[in-house]
């Protein structure tokens, strides 16, 4: 609805820059920046912050509760929760950030694909993408790490490919919509090469609706990741993610109420805060959204 | 239109056909075997000959394609195979699990559509501030907590510490329909969760834009009361957009339901299917996945259809699409 | 389904009476009270029997591999013996035996009143039938390699069977125990319909989910038949089993996870039962055919690596009797080797031991376990894998889905070198036997040695008890310094049981017997 009445090519506006001024607008988004921030400091500097090292035993703390010393009680063998948790956190964004990489990228030129070459290619490319859509993703994933195992590494690519399919959709939509445009049109009548097009404006206009999308496969892939540690394939020890920490409290309910909790917590606050964001970030860029 | 239902279905079973390709050969590339499984880790000095005789007994000593032309034969004939591991017939093992899983469904969608239908279209009588923001808060936890967390919460809550509810296992309808409607209700409420976030979310959006819409305000003119035009005017309109949803939602509840069936030891297809993972059964969860592609594709086959009959300008697009 | 809870109240009287009979049996001695109980119990209620993990998927008695389906073999099905509860041959469907005096030929006498559920009589012809079946090497059963040596088994009239050994053996009895008697008219169909000879008989079965039994009216030996129906319940994981189980809809739990014990036994509701004696063990197994544990050396290395104290401290937490260092008998068993020396944790002699036999420091081991099984397992790991960091070694820990943990390392012979399997060994409470687990061909180990077979083989034959210790004590120490197989604990599987339920009682091995459990009402008391 904008950019009939306006000049071409030039005065189509950039999305990008309003993220930050809207920000401030809706104290809900605001916050969600903060609380995540906050959560990926504490991961990242861990080694700072936490106060003690995620993997030093201690038998004579099993199971404790929640205190001054131990914030968030210990586990099975005596290790600082709190601190598992910070560390955890590594792997689990770790994991989710890659993983949002490869879905997103992955997805990106299998939808820019579709809606370039459009015809049969186009017809081909989204029916696979309908296939993969048609199957639950716990059984999809489930069956991959049954392959494919569950290292860093492999569960990066597994969570990556299994979000591809839903990111192509989005981004066959979104450029689609800017081909129809009329300064795409206008800019093709000019004699503009259509790499130049791409190049120059299709992919800085679409990008913006990627990125609002790709906090929201960030949290699913937190999800998704949480929901394998919790029937056992997970990472591996003695590294720990928030999912398999969960998952380990779940099969301590009976030592300890209190050791699924706060991971429970933590991934519960932290896909808030990144589908806050998303909402947010898709109200500002994407046009259909607002 | 029956061009592009038979056009649609066509592709549907194209897609199915695939699908079940797809899923052959991954499961067969898959580490493990169900002939050794079958046996357990606790047999000792098991002769090559008796793992021989097994495998060929379950037809796996032919080609992967081979296998798989036989396996399909049988499918057009109807008949799904029998479990490697359990030699019951495929068809029994889904038919006695399908009533944990369909009465889980219907209850959460019940349950789903309970809470989010009257809780959108209030929102919008009311347009009280507080009750916005409730509605935003319980659709962003809502999106945000794993079937698994909010599923221990109740667990830990009612079954444990208050021990009103079972928290665990499954009563067959037929049999006591009280017992099993008690046993159903916390993971249908875990479930329904997962259903009306999103379902209250589009819902919303689109109660706000109907609202908005010139017959709207015609019908507000015409003086009708305020929870006349929404219930009128504005619902039927806006229910659209929430019907994709909901069928996107029906579609994936197989898949969603794996998690509260573990969670609640729901003796349903969830469960089997994480099981005949595990297992490498392969023939049960070929069954399985083919009946979830082909629920997913049926419910969105459903309804574009739906939508064709509720809004007669998108049945005009929809054929434009088709040709 | 409220199971038990509903149903004993109103039949208080019935229950006293069955409690009052335990009690005259059990003062006739406790290795009788099985076979003294009355047979006379009026069956009522429902006892739940809850199983965690992969339920049961098939029924044949002799080609099952999941310890959880184990109470079947006393309900569903009888053996021609049993053990008792200190792990002792005794009778079943063969009321006595006898052998020639050069131990290579024995005699079994049959019970006359044995049926099976369908009203078949049981004969000898069924006992031998069944009997072959399992020296059948096209049956992948775990019986078949405690009975590999009978040469011919023939039945000599309807009650009465004859076995011919290849070398003399005293402990036939023991060796039979694994072999169940199921009904061979229908083989294929026995995985599914399950029918034996013994108190109970199956009426619906759901494999992985569901199986219930009734009383089979053919039943007339002296088992106790005290419920309408046990009902096994499958749980997804052991935590919702221990739900289950506090709740009140579990009667028996087994496998209760070890995180759950305090709860348990902090519940005056429930209880734990224990075996009298354990033959079950927590074991790692390495491959002996590849390096780095082709080499003794290496093997000894990670048995002085390993901190088993502090394993069965905080992994088991306290549930289970440290091993000395390489054990098969626990420390506490009456045929235990006294002398031996043992591992106890050292990783100075660790280190020295890799060295020797050329493991260099910065080496990676796989800890390969089960995902969901035993959450110890990967507790004992992550203890190993700190010690291990110490001396410069590391350790990746797997977990992985079921069938994919047994295919690396499954059937043997197959080589998984670097792998450390853990692994939990259900043996034979008798030593010889149970020692047998490391003769050629038959663990996972690949560990095949001509002297410990000869060993073996020799024990089986030792007429008296003297010289068969000697012969047991001498595989000790074999075992020990060639620690073909890493044990780190001698632990059952842990069972719990509601107040209001006796009779039930586990097995050295680690199996659960319900056969002659009934309901007790609170005065009487379970036993």
């Amino acid at each position: 609805m904008t950019t009939v009445a306006e000049p071409l090519i030039q005065a189509r506006p950039r999305r990008r820059l309003r993220f930050l001024s809207q920000l401030a607008r809706r104290p809900s988004a605001a916050i969600a920046a903060v609380v995540f921030a906050a959560i990926v400091f504490c991961v990242v500097f861990a080694g700072v912050v936490a106060p003690y090292s995620p993997n030093s035993f201690d038998y004579s703390h099993l199971y404790a509760t929640p205190s001054w010393a131990h914030p968030f009680g210990t586990d099975e063998l005596g290790r600082d929760l709190l601190s598992r948790v910070m560390y955890g956190g590594r792997t689990t964004l770790e994991i989710a950030a890659f993983a949002v990489l490869v879905a997103m990228g992955g997805g990106a030129i299998w939808g820019f694909t579709a809606a370039y070459m459009r015809g049969w290619v186009d017809e081909i490319l989204m029916r696979v993408a309908d296939l993969t859509l048609g199957m639950p993703v716990i059984l999809l994933a489930l069956v991959l790490v049954a392959a494919f195992g569950s290292s860093t590494a492999s569960l990066v690519l597994i969570l990556g490919i299994l979000f591809m399919p839903a990111t192509a959709r989005l981004a066959r939509a979104a450029l689609l919509s800017e081909l129809e445009t009329d300064y795409y049109l206008a800019a093709i009548s000019v004699g503009t090469p259509p790499w130049l097009i791409m190049l120059r404006e299709l992919l800085p206009n679409t990008g913006p609706i990627l990125i609002a999308r790709a906090s929201l496969v960030a949290a699913e892939a937190i999800f998704v990741e949480a929901s394998l540690s919790f029937v056992g394939l997970g990472v591996q020890p003695p590294a720990a993610s928030w999912g398999t920490l969960l998952q380990k409290g779940y099969s301590n309910l009976y030592q300890s109420y209190w050791y699924p909790v706060f991971p429970g917590l933590v991934i519960l606050v932290a896909v808030l805060s990144l589908n806050t964001l998303g909402d947010h970030l898709q109200r500002v860029f994407d046009p259909a959204k607002r | 239109m029956i061009q592009y239902v038979a056009r649609r279905v066509g592709t549907s079973i194209v897609l199915l056909f695939f699908s079940s390709i797809v899923i052959f050969c991954l499961m067969r590339v898959i580490p493990g075997d169900p002939t050794i499984t079958k046996l357990g880790g606790s047999i000792q000095g098991v002769d090559p000959r008796a793992l021989q005789a097994i495998r060929h007994q379950l037809g796996l000593d032919q080609s992967i394609p081979e296998q798989y032309v036989h396996w399909l034969g049988g499918i057009v004939h109807g008949d799904f195979g029998r479990s490697y591991y359990s030699q019951f017939p495929v068809t029994t093992l889904i038919t006695e699990r399908i009533g944990a899983t369909a009465e889980l469904a219907i209850c959460a969608l019940v349950i789903a559509l309970g809470i989010a239908i009257p809780a959108a279209t209030l929102g919008t009588i009311w347009r009280n501030r507080f009750f916005d923001a409730l509605l935003s808060g319980f659709t962003a936890i809502g999106l945000a907590t794993p079937a698994f967390v909010s599923g221990i919460l109740l667990i830990v809550v009612f079954g444990v510490k208050l021990g009103w509810l079972p928290t665990q296992g499954y009563v067959s309808f037929e049999a006591h329909p009280l017992e099993s409607l008690k046993g159903v209700l916390l993971p249908a409420i875990t479930l329904s969760i997962v259903v009306a976030a999103p379902v209250l979310r589009v819902l919303r959006a689109s109660l706000i834009d109907v609202e908005s819409a010139s017959y709207t305000r015609t019908a507000a003119g015409k003086g009708l009361v305020r929870w006349q035009v929404v219930l009128r005017h504005v619902l039927p309109n806006a229910a659209i957009p929430a019907l994709t949803t909901i069928g996107i939602v029906i579609g994936g509840l197989l898949g969603g339901a794996v998690i509260t069936e573990y969670v609640f030891a729901r003796p349903g297809l969830g469960t089997l299917m994480v099981d005949s993972v595990y297992q490498r059964d392969y023939g049960v969860l070929q069954a399985l996945v083919l009946l979830a592609a082909a629920a997913f594709i049926l419910s969105s086959l459903v309804v574009d259809l739906l939508y064709g009959v509720i809004d007669p300008r998108l049945r005009l697009r929809v054929r434009g699409e088709a040709r | 389904m409220h199971g038990f809870k509903r149903h004993w109240r109103p039949f208080a009287v019935a229950v006293a009476a069955a409690a009052a009979v335990g009690l005259v049996a059990a003062a006739a001695g406790p290795a009788s009270v099985r076979q003294a109980q009355s047979t006379k119990c009026k069956p009522y209620g429902t006892l739940s029997y809850g199983i965690a993990g992969g339920g049961i998927s098939a029924l044949d008695p002799n080609t099952i591999a999941n310890a959880a389906q184990w109470p079947l073999n006393s309900l569903v099905y009888e053996g021609l013996t049993t053990y008792d509860k200190n792990g002792n041959s005794v009778p079943d469907l063969a009321t006595k035996w006898k052998h020639s005096s050069d131990l290579k030929t024995w005699w079994f006498f049959l019970r006359h009143d044995a049926h099976y559920q369908d009203g078949r009589a049981f004969t000898s012809a069924d006992a031998v039938a069944n009997i072959l079946r399992v020296l059948d090497p096209k049956v992948p059963s775990q019986a078949r390699a405690n009975i590999k040596d009978f040469q011919s088994v023939r039945a000599i009239n309807k009650y009465e069977i004859r076995i011919k050994l290849g070398s003399p053996s005293s402990i036939v009895p023991d060796q039979l125990f694994l072999v169940r008697m199921s009904d061979l008219q229908n083989p294929d169909d026995l995985n599914k319909t399950g029918l034996g000879t013994g108190p109970y008989q199956v009426q619906n079965f759901v494999p992985n989910q569901s199986l219930t039994l009734v009383p089979s009216k053919y039943y007339k030996g002296p088992k106790t038949q005290c419920f309408a129906r046990i009902a096994f319940i499958r749980e997804p994981d052991p935590t919702s089993m221990v739900t289950d189980f506090t709740s009140g809809k579990i009667g028996v739990a087994f496998q209760v996870p070890i995180s759950a014990v305090s709860k348990v036994t902090s519940d005056a509701r429930a209880s734990i039962v224990k075996p009298a004696t354990i033959s079950s063990l927590h074991a790692w197994e390495v491959d002996t055919t590849s390096p780095p544990f082709d080499k003794p050396a290496a093997r000894q290395a990670l048995s002085y690596a390993t901190d088993r104290a502090a394993m069965v401290k905080v992994a088991l937490q306290g549930q289970g009797i440290p091993a000395t260092g390489n054990d098969l008998v626990n420390s506490k068993a009456p045929a235990y080797d006294k002398a031996l020396k043992g591992y106890p944790f050292n990783l100075d002699k660790a280190k020295a031991l890799f060295e020797q036999a050329g493991v260099k420091p910065g080496t990676t081991f796989t800890y390969w376990a089960e995902s969901g099984a035993r959450p110890e397992w990967v507790t004992m790991g992550e203890i190993l894998q700190q010690d291990l960091e110490k001396i410069g070694y590391h350790l990746k820990i797997v977990q992985s889905d079921p069938s994919t943990w047994l295919a690396k390392f499954y059937p043997n012979p197959k080589s998984f070198p670097g792998l450390i399997v853990a692994n939990f060994l259900s043996l034979q409470p008798n030593a010889v036997l149970g020692l047998s687990f490391a003769s050629s061909h038959k663990c996972e180990c690949n560990w095949n040695n001509a002297s410990y077979d000869q060993l073996y083989l020799k024990a089986l034959g030792a007429g008296d008890d003297a010289a068969r210790q000697k012969l047991v004590n001498q595989m000790q120490t074999m075992f020990s310094q060639q620690a073909p197989v890493l044990t780190i604990a001698h632990a059952t599987n842990i069972v719990a049981v509601q107040k209001g339920i006796g009779g039930v009682w586990e097995d050295p091995r680690g199996n659960v017997h319900l056969e002659n459990a009934y309901f007790t009402n609170k005065k009487g008391g379970a036993k």
